[in-house]
């Protein structure tokens, strides 16, 4: 008897169901997203799996050889791939774009007009449902726009206690103790005069001696004219080395959050802004994650034009441009975008430009954080982004065609697009001759593959493919896990994970204890962990190799990448041996054939094929390294003359020859 | 144990029930896009994949 | 077309380097058994005779398609001549094949899977990682399966002659005697069914728009025609070498007989574990191209504007096929009654009848156009 009522509870919510499921396919999505379904709210990730839109790949950016012509106007956007490429479909995804937008960080909405914060120029914008999200945005802009002075008000006012008045206002200066506004009166004139500066941030010493000093004690001015009394000041009074004549309060804020003075006198309409930068930073370091033995010992610091003035040390030329963009709302962080005129492809910086403008946040903090703004696939495991410490890799990075980024104060730089192959190298490389070059390149390439499937290769043989060891040490094996409680997996995984422990604790142990910490926690744990029977002694071997392989990873990014698909791996290989092994390799292989950093295959060179110098597996001699890589696709393709060694016979006749193929290619 | 096995099926089954909403979708997308011939065909594809896939699973399962 | 894929373009290379991988694959299948069952000691002249009559027919329809439609595929070409909705039934009917195709191939490899390397593990899990993993390839792309063929291209090449070579223990090279096996009869029939393990010919009038440089195209064909068979043809003659030929008729699996026989010392042996990954990848490189194959031309066909939100469907509908027949031996048997025989007829005759019917039309109508100015 009580069957009844169930079944008709069941059929009850499988109609129940079943019109949800039509909700959710009859209404476009895009509605789905503010009214809900009736009263069934069901996930957005859910809502995205069964999305249908492929209209996506088509926009990706393919760098090539052809310059754009208006590169900053987003509606001709990336060379290849046009609006016209898809106007058969640009309708139908543009309804859903809008309701895609939240979920991919509004990449669809970047080449419009509002994110650029520019005026929107290019007549109404179309009539099309709108998510509330991004109505939210739009009417935070409009409100901020009309929140900001108008052009009017910007100016600077002509008498010294207006001016002043505003700059409390504007600094919040009664409360807000790091701004110093000293007044005092120019020369024997007594004209009333103000400077501001941030105390921290500037250097007192500049101030007192080459601002301070010389227009109160040491000046003889004869000019009358209010308006004018600014000339004699710049050109005669102020001996800074770098000064400005501002006529906005942008200019005068910008200026003194930046650690310059700005110097107000009365009956101006004018400030000059004096460069006196001057705030604590650590000094020029050994680099910490990247040492050579042989090499430049320096690396980047906490301060922006320190960084911009390592590089130049080391890449002294003209040609060398450094275009310095800024980023955030609330607080602004230089980004400065470096590479090289007439060699870099111009489609590349107007690109990696394009994406940082692109970026509209409160506070951008460190170069960390930006990669992640830029970068192709931010959700891929793979870095697509070379971060660096060392200025002497950002130069030779640069003379090869590549941009590099510098943000605000961090220590390490960026350098885009960058190929699986760079992530695998260090610098050393190529200051070493190229036999030991190759050799460290080959060492790392097994220590790589090593690294992430030592473990699962351990679990599989042990597991499945028991036959292929030879029968002594498969005994040897079998009476070691004889005392072993656990299946080989579990031992593996919580080896793995100790070790994992000691590398993320050894990060935060303070330094004096440090290195004891580190021996105790991998020798003694390890020791004991064999003699209570947790784990059999090969497997210690095991998984040491494999730390030590992860460290002989250059760069950390990449480490950490192969530290999580070890996991993976192994699981895969505790279920299903060899087979998974190789079917989860050939997944991994397909994604990194069609990964891009910044239009560039991340796996070329070598695949897709593109005519390349020896240096990917191996270092070439730097004798015969004659042309740039050509996936850089730069302006010029011959770095040396292809006879660098003209006074030895040996080499100059083996360089005609090769020579001589490439043409007959 | 036969009720055993039918839930087992039919937690099986979820996975090309899955897909099979995928493709209808894609269906709706192309017919969206004005191909009837597409649309159809689509739809097609989905109620054979998930037939085959339906019998074949019932035959293994059961 | 607004998807990429529609417009991928791919280097000569990584072309050459998947359609050898695509025709190599048939070597770890039952092409040696069923070769060996038509010409007994003479099966390993079986592959070279085929690629011959392969590369006949491929510089013919190569040289149609250069002289009378450059730049077009054998689709374009049926639109051309007979109309699109011809075009359509073209693309549908090798769509269906290449779908086919991939099932037959997956439940082959599937129970090679179960019957080696995990043999407690059901098939229904062996297959559907198999598809997962196809349909993900498939899902990126000819770029990306080019590119990983082009990858694992030396994992082929030095695999296969490595087994071959690591065999060298056991060779009895009597054993190729009578030279001739079955007869010139059986060895030139065999040759002339099995030619159509050369659907490289098909493939490449498929995608002979993506590639990089259409004049390579020729060499892209020759290259994967010759070296397969000489793959083919090596890796046969060593089987034959190893076991009789009569022995050879009932092996399903040859690839795992020679690499379990290799003993070179107590360290270097029982290498069939270390094959797994040569034959794994190979098989997963073949079905993700036949795969992504009958999503594209089921797009060319059907109007659908890309390939990609087909390929779940199509990649379960591959699995649910591949395990319709009862057991292998039925699932051998209807891969080799119905795809290997029609297979000829839709992997040389179709391009060969299209691309004839569109020349001698195009003649016709500049012989028109002549006339009349």
């Amino acid at each position: 008897m009580t069957q009844k009522p169930r079944a008709i509870s069941y059929a009850g919510e499988a109609a129940y169901f079943l019109s949800s499921l039509r909700n959710l396919v009859l209404r476009p999505v895009i509605f789905d997203q503010r009214e809900g379904l009736g009263s069934v709210q069901i996930p957005a990730w859910i809502q995205a799996l069964f999305r249908v839109d492929d209209s996506l790949l088509a926009e990706q950016f393919v760098l090539t050889d052809e310059v754009v012509e208006d590169s900053n106007d987003p509606s001709k956007g990336n060379s290849t791939t046009g609006p016209s490429a898809d106007s058969g479909g640009a309708d139908a995804a543009g309804k859903r774009a809008a309701g895609r937008d939240q979920g991919s960080g509004g990449e669809s909405e970047a080449g419009s007009p509002a994110r650029g914060g520019q005026p929107d120029a290019r007549g109404p914008r179309p009539v099309r449902p709108v998510a509330i999200e991004d109505y939210v945005q739009q009417a935070q802009r409009e409100e901020d726009a009309t929140h900001q002075p108008p052009e009017q008000d910007d100016r600077l006012p002509a008498e010294l206690t207006e001016a002043k008045r505003e700059l409390s206002a504007l600094f919040h200066l009664p409360a807000n103790k790091d701004v110093v506004v000293r007044e005092f009166v120019v020369g024997r004139r007594r004209w009333p005069a103000l400077a501001v500066f941030i105390d921290g941030m500037a250097d007192k010493m500049v101030i007192n001696t080459h601002i301070l000093q010389p227009l109160m004690f040491l000046s003889e001015v004869a000019e009358d004219d209010a308006a004018r009394r600014m000339e004699p000041i710049t050109q005669a009074l102020l001996p800074g080395n770098q000064i400005e004549l501002v006529e906005t309060w942008q200019g005068v804020v910008s200026g003194v959050v930046a650690g310059s003075t700005v110097v107000f006198v009365d009956g101006c309409r004018q400030a000059v802004v004096v460069e006196s930068k001057g705030w604590e930073h650590r000094s020029v370091n050994l680099p910490r994650t990247e040492q050579v033995v042989r090499g430049p010992h320096n690396a980047f610091t906490e301060s922006f034009r320190a960084n911009t003035g390592l590089v130049r040390a080391f890449l002294r030329s003209e040609r060398l441009v450094t275009e310095i963009l800024s980023v955030g709302r609330v607080g602004k962080t230089d980004v400065a975008v470096m590479y090289i005129e007439g060699l870099t492809n111009k489609s590349l910086v107007d690109e990696v430009k394009r994406r940082i403008q692109a970026i509209d946040v409160d506070y951008l903090a460190d170069s960390g954080i930006l990669e992640q703004f830029i970068e192709d696939n931010p959700g891929s495991l793979i870095p697509q982004v070379l971060a660096t410490e060392r200025p002497d890799r950002i130069a030779h990075m640069l003379s090869e065609g590549h941009v590099a980024i510098l943000v605000g104060q961090s220590p390490y730089a960026l350098a885009v697009p960058v190929v699986l192959w760079t992530m695998v190298q260090s610098p050393e490389d190529a200051f070493l001759r190229f036999p030991f070059g190759t050799f460290g390149r080959i060492i790392r390439w097994v220590a790589l593959l090593a690294a992430f499937l030592l473990p699962a290769g351990y679990v599989a043989i042990t597991n499945y493919h028991s036959e292929m060891i030879p029968t002594d040490l498969m005994l040897a094996i079998a009476a070691s896990r004889e005392r072993v409680p656990f299946a080989v997996i579990m031992e593996v995984i919580m080896m793995e994970f100790a070790i994992e422990l000691i590398r993320e604790a050894g990060i935060r142990i303070p330094n004096a204890v440090g290195p004891t910490i580190g021996i105790v926690g991998a020798l003694i744990i390890g020791q004991a962990a064999v003699e209570a029977g947790l784990v059999s002694p090969l497997l210690v071997i095991v998984v040491a190799v494999t730390a030590l392989c992860s460290f002989a990873i250059p760069d950390y990014a990449l480490s950490y990448a192969v530290r999580i698909l070890r996991f993976v791996f192994l699981v895969c290989a505790a279920f299903f041996g060899f087979y998974a092994i190789a079917l989860l390799m050939c997944m991994l292989m397909v994604r990194l054939a069609v990964m891009k950093s910044f239009g560039v295959p991340l796996l070329s060179p070598l695949t897709p094929v593109t005519p390349s110098t020896h240096d990917v597996w191996v270092r070439g001699p730097v004798y015969k390294m004659n042309q740039r890589p050509s996936y850089l696709r730069t302006q010029t393709q011959q770095r040396q003359e292809p006879i660098t060694r003209a006074w030895s016979p040996f080499t100059r006749k083996a360089a005609r020859r090769s020579l001589f193929r490439r043409r007959n290619k | 144990m036969p009720s055993i096995t039918i839930l087992e099926f039919a937690l099986t089954m979820s996975i090309p029930l899955c897909i099979g909403f995928y493709t209808y979708r894609f269906g709706r997308w192309v017919g969206g896009k004005g191909s009837t011939i597409g649309s159809v065909s689509a739809y097609v594809l989905a109620l054979v994949s998930l037939s085959v896939s339906g019998l074949v699973l019932w035959r293994m399962m059961t | 077309m607004a998807n990429s894929d529609m417009k991928a373009r791919i280097g000569t290379r990584e072309l050459i380097a998947m359609m050898t991988l695509f025709v190599s694959t048939d070597t770890f299948l039952s092409f040696p058994q069923h070769a060996t069952a038509m010409a007994l000691e003479a099966a390993w002249m079986v592959p070279l005779l085929a690629a011959v009559i392969a590369l006949a027919i491929f510089l013919y329809v190569d040289n149609m398609l250069r002289k009378h439609f450059y730049g077009m595929d054998i689709v374009e070409v049926t639109v051309d001549t007979l109309g699109s909705v011809a075009g359509s039934v073209l693309a549908v009917i090798i769509g269906v094949y290449f779908l086919l195709e991939t099932a037959g191939v997956m439940r082959q490899f599937s129970e090679h899977v179960t019957t080696t390397v995990l043999p407690n593990t059901p098939i229904l899990v062996v297959g559907s990682m198999y598809t997962i993993t196809i349909g993900y390839i498939a899902y990126h792309g000819l770029e990306g399966i080019c590119r990983i063929a082009y990858l694992l291209m030396p994992i082929l090449l030095v695999g296969a002659v490595g087994l071959c070579l690591l065999t060298a223990k056991w060779w009895h090279p009597l054993m190729l005697l009578p030279i001739f096996g079955a007869g010139v009869n059986h060895i030139l029939f065999a040759a002339a069914s099995d030619a159509a393990v050369f659907m490289n010919v098909l493939l490449l009038c498929i995608v002979y728009p993506h590639a990089h440089n259409a004049r390579s195209l020729r060499r892209v064909g020759i290259w994967s025609i010759v070296v397969p068979a000489f793959l083919m043809a090596g890796f046969i003659a060593t089987y034959n070498m190893v076991f009789p030929a009569i022995e050879t008729q009932l092996s399903a699996f040859p690839l795992f007989q020679l690499a379990r026989i290799i003993y070179l010392g107590r360290f270097v042996q029982r290498m069939e574990s270390i094959f797994i990954f040569l034959w794994v990848t190979v098989a997963i490189v073949r079905m993700g191209m036949s795969l992504w194959a009958a999503a594209y031309l089921f797009a060319r066909g059907l109007h659908w504007p890309t390939t990609r939100p087909a390929i779940p469907a199509l990649a379960l509908l591959c699995f649910a096929l591949s395990l319709l027949p009862a057991d292998v031996g039925q699932a051998v048997n209807l891969v080799e009654t119905y795809l290997v025989a029609c297979g000829a007829a839709v992997v040389f005759g179709l391009p060969v009848l299209m691309v004839t019917l569109g020349a001698l039309r195009r003649r016709g109508d500049s012989k028109e156009r002549f006339g009349r100015a």
